[in-house]
């Protein structure tokens, strides 16, 4: 019964550890919440990342690592920045 | 160029250079202590993997089941490091430093990612090889297919979000010298 409890514990402390962890990816990839929300499958809105985030409503499994790869394969914010400064040269050519 | 052969040598390759790759991240971000902490606790579940490696071979579809296990190894310190620096913080000053500069790299994020998908694939693997032995099966695709290449790109996606992390960070930290010069 006291393992199962601490099992327990860990669990919790593990998955509000994991709502900590969104907002943090979430800002170094430089996105909003309603944009990460759109990016998601299926899609949320900003609310239910804000709710995530804050740990009120647990984060879904899948949601979570998907958050994951959508986080950590984002571009670095000069890529983004050097990709969007290209972008009128392409239209003019 | 991308035959199963070629990967599948690309995957022993990758093996071997996860833990070297890990050194020298460790020697580059040896100054931030969030890093080193993070760099550290990688490299020790590494070793116990490679250490366990040859004991659980030889038990044939249970190395699957281990490997699962073992990618659940790497994501519980990436996910809780921070609980457990708050667990060692009153007995060593390293894990309070530690605590007090986490901080949740989206690199991180992508590893966790690699490091579940890493455990599905283990997973299919053991289902796939286990429903063969019981004859409901007559092959093992994934296993022969799969399995090789997709370990091959996710040890190389693994090698990259490491480094990325590190000279990342160390490129802002140039930069915010620079800039306060």
């Amino acid at each position: 019964m006291k393992l199962r409890i601490r099992q327990l514990g860990l669990f919790n402390g593990l998955w509000g550890e994991a709502a900590k962890s969104i907002r943090s990816m979430r800002k170094d990839a430089g996105l909003t919440q309603s944009q990460l929300g759109q990016k998601l499958i299926p899609v949320v809105d900003q609310a239910t990342i804000s709710n995530w985030e804050t740990g009120k409503t647990p984060v879904p499994l899948t949601s979570y690592f998907l958050i994951c790869f959508i986080c950590g394969f984002s571009p670095e914010e000069k890529t983004k920045q050097l990709l969007e400064s290209q972008q009128p040269e392409n239209k003019r050519n | 160029m991308f035959s199963y052969e070629n990967f599948t040598a690309l995957q022993e390759y990758y093996s071997i250079a996860v833990l070297p790759v890990y050194f020298i991240a460790l020697f580059i971000s040896w100054k931030n202590i969030n890093f080193r902490y993070l760099i550290s606790m990688l490299i020790a579940i590494e070793l116990f993997d490679s250490a366990t490696y040859l004991h659980i071979v030889p038990l044939g579809s249970v190395y699957y089941l281990w490997g699962a296990f073992v990618c659940a190894l790497f994501i519980i310190p990436v996910m809780g490091r921070r609980l457990i620096a708050g667990k060692l913080e009153s007995k060593f000053a390293f894990f309070k430093q530690a605590k007090e500069s986490y901080h949740f790299t989206k690199q991180e994020g992508g590893l966790l990612f690699l490091y579940f998908l890493t455990a599905i694939t283990f997973l299919i693997t053991f289902v796939e090889i286990s429903l063969y032995k019981i004859q409901l099966t007559s092959g093992v695709p994934f296993r022969i297919h799969m399995y090789g290449p997709f370990h091959t790109l996710i040890s190389f996606f693994e090698l990259f979000l490491v480094i990325s992390m590190v000279v990342g960070n160390k490129t802002r930290q140039e930069e915010g010298h620079h800039n306060f010069a």
